[in-house]
């Protein structure tokens, strides 16, 4: 699902594409450690499961937001 | 998936989401749906849902070996108890994350613990200790995580460990009787003094084992040719015998009876104590959540007792190779040079009141500021490389 939604988004957009998958690369590192950490909060707090999802989520929105921001701006 | 038929459904979500906010691009809305996805895959690769969506039962866990014939070696018989499963997937989550770190060891890394929660909590939680070094990687976590299951420890002056002997008065014993040797007291190798363990057991069963710490042979023990004996008030010093096997990860040596003395399920302890087994990994995990007491007798400093600290440690503090399955305990004042090789244990709550099961090794402490612990292996990962059990 994620790697088909980014080459639809490449195709459509020939010229970004070096700067597309920098970018991507960096995304991936920085969610995956918000996983990481996000897992050894709730291992340590026992919060509830849907929460996790929900910060889970609520983040990577967040970082995209502001992200998209920055770069724009 | 088609690819066509994704980039349609995308496109459409796309525009929708365009209309609806005009703030966030179609590019940033493909970036969210592709990183959210990752994302999740990521928490589905760690297995979040384990102890995420742990029931509110009750697991049975082995929390020792203990020998049903105090003199049989191979009698050993498993005790378990029931503890919560949220605590337990809790425990389990975080020994293979802390598996993970150690795996993955990153620049600045120098160690790690799992400290279970209380029962009551359902939780577990690692303490990651940094070099002050990686200050960058600190501030990036600290913010993030401070005051939560993800302990950042810095650790400063990692260089300045404290050589040399200490003024010490070691506890020698007075004489042999009966032919063998209560671990707690001090042993000799040519170079250095250490502490006794009780009698380890070879895989077999079939050989009774002195231990003691592999650094006290200076330059590095050498099997079969080194020799460790032991100091007496009332007599000459007498020959135990000669190393077997040395295990310089693990920091211990074994050595095989060489004479009349044999090694002993005794510790020269206050009151009398007999090793009767040792506890596991969930062992100490349950005196963790309990906030149990383990205690020890080195040939310096004596009996002392303290909480645990974390178990299944990795320390990269000294040598160029992590140490793993290790305990942290007690306080660095608890353990000095001539300690190491001691034993620390916890009272057999079934067995007669003399009992007491191993929880492992104490072979160094703590000496930079912010932190105070003893470490040294545990007994169950001795098992789990070697075989050898007490």
């Amino acid at each position: 699902m994620a790697t088909d939604t980014h080459t639809g988004s490449d195709r459509s957009d020939q010229p970004g594409i070096v700067r597309s998958i920098a970018r991507l690369v960096g995304d991936l590192l920085i969610l995956t450690c918000w996983v990481v950490f996000l897992t050894l909060i709730f291992l340590g707090t026992g919060w509830p499961q849907w929460a996790f999802y929900l910060l889970l989520i609520l983040g990577v929105g967040l970082y995209v937001t502001f992200t998209a921001a920055w770069r724009s701006g | 998936m088609e690819g066509t038929h994704t980039e349609h459904l995308v496109h459409r979500i796309a525009t929708l989401r365009d209309r609806l906010d005009a703030g966030m691009d179609r590019r940033e809305f493909l970036r969210t749906l592709a990183t959210g996805g990752y994302a999740l895959g990521v928490a589905q690769f760690l297995g979040v849902d384990d102890f995420l969506a742990a029931d509110d039962g009750e697991v049975p866990i082995v929390t020792a070996f203990v020998r049903s014939d105090p003199e049989d070696p191979l009698s050993l018989e498993e005790r378990t108890r029931y503890v919560p499963a949220e605590w337990y997937a809790a425990v389990e989550k975080a020994l293979e994350i802390n598996e993970l770190l150690a795996q993955r060891a990153f620049t600045g890394y120098l160690g790690s613990a799992v400290v279970p929660g209380s029962y009551e909590s359902g939780s577990a939680s690692i303490s990651v200790g940094i070099d002050s070094g990686a200050d960058s990687l600190r501030e990036t976590f600290d913010g993030l995580l401070d005051g939560v299951s993800f302990n950042i420890e810095t650790i400063v002056d990692i260089e300045d460990l404290e050589e040399g002997p200490d003024d010490f008065d070691p506890r020698i014993l007075g004489s042999i009787s009966g032919g063998s040797v209560p671990g707690g007291v001090a042993c000799e190798t040519s170079g250095s003094i250490a502490t006794l363990g009780p009698v380890l057991y070879d895989p077999d069963g079939d050989q009774q084992l002195f231990v003691t710490a592999e650094h006290a042979f200076e330059g590095g023990a050498e099997p079969d040719s080194d020799q460790l004996s032991l100091p007496l008030q009332e007599a000459d010093t007498v020959e135990l015998g000669t190393v077997e096997h040395s295990h310089p990860v693990e920091d211990i040596v074994t050595v095989a009876p060489g004479g009349q003395i044999e090694p002993s399920t005794a510790l020269d302890t206050p009151s009398p104590t007999r090793v009767r087994g040792q506890l596991t990994r969930y062992g100490l995990a349950d005196l963790i959540a309990r906030g149990e007491n383990l205690e020890k007798v080195g040939a310096v400093t004596g009996h002392t007792t303290g909480k645990i600290q974390g178990i299944d440690a990795v320390t990269c503090f000294t040598d160029d190779f992590c140490r793993r399955g290790q305990i942290r305990w007690g306080g660095e004042m608890d353990l000095t040079d001539g300690d190491s090789g001691s034993v620390s244990y916890y009272d057999d709550p079934v067995g007669a009141d003399e009992d007491v099961l191993v929880a492992g090794f104490n072979n160094a402490r703590t000496w930079w500021p912010g932190q105070s612990y003893v470490w040294g292996v545990g007994a169950y990962r001795m098992t789990e490389m070697y075989g050898y059990h007490f």
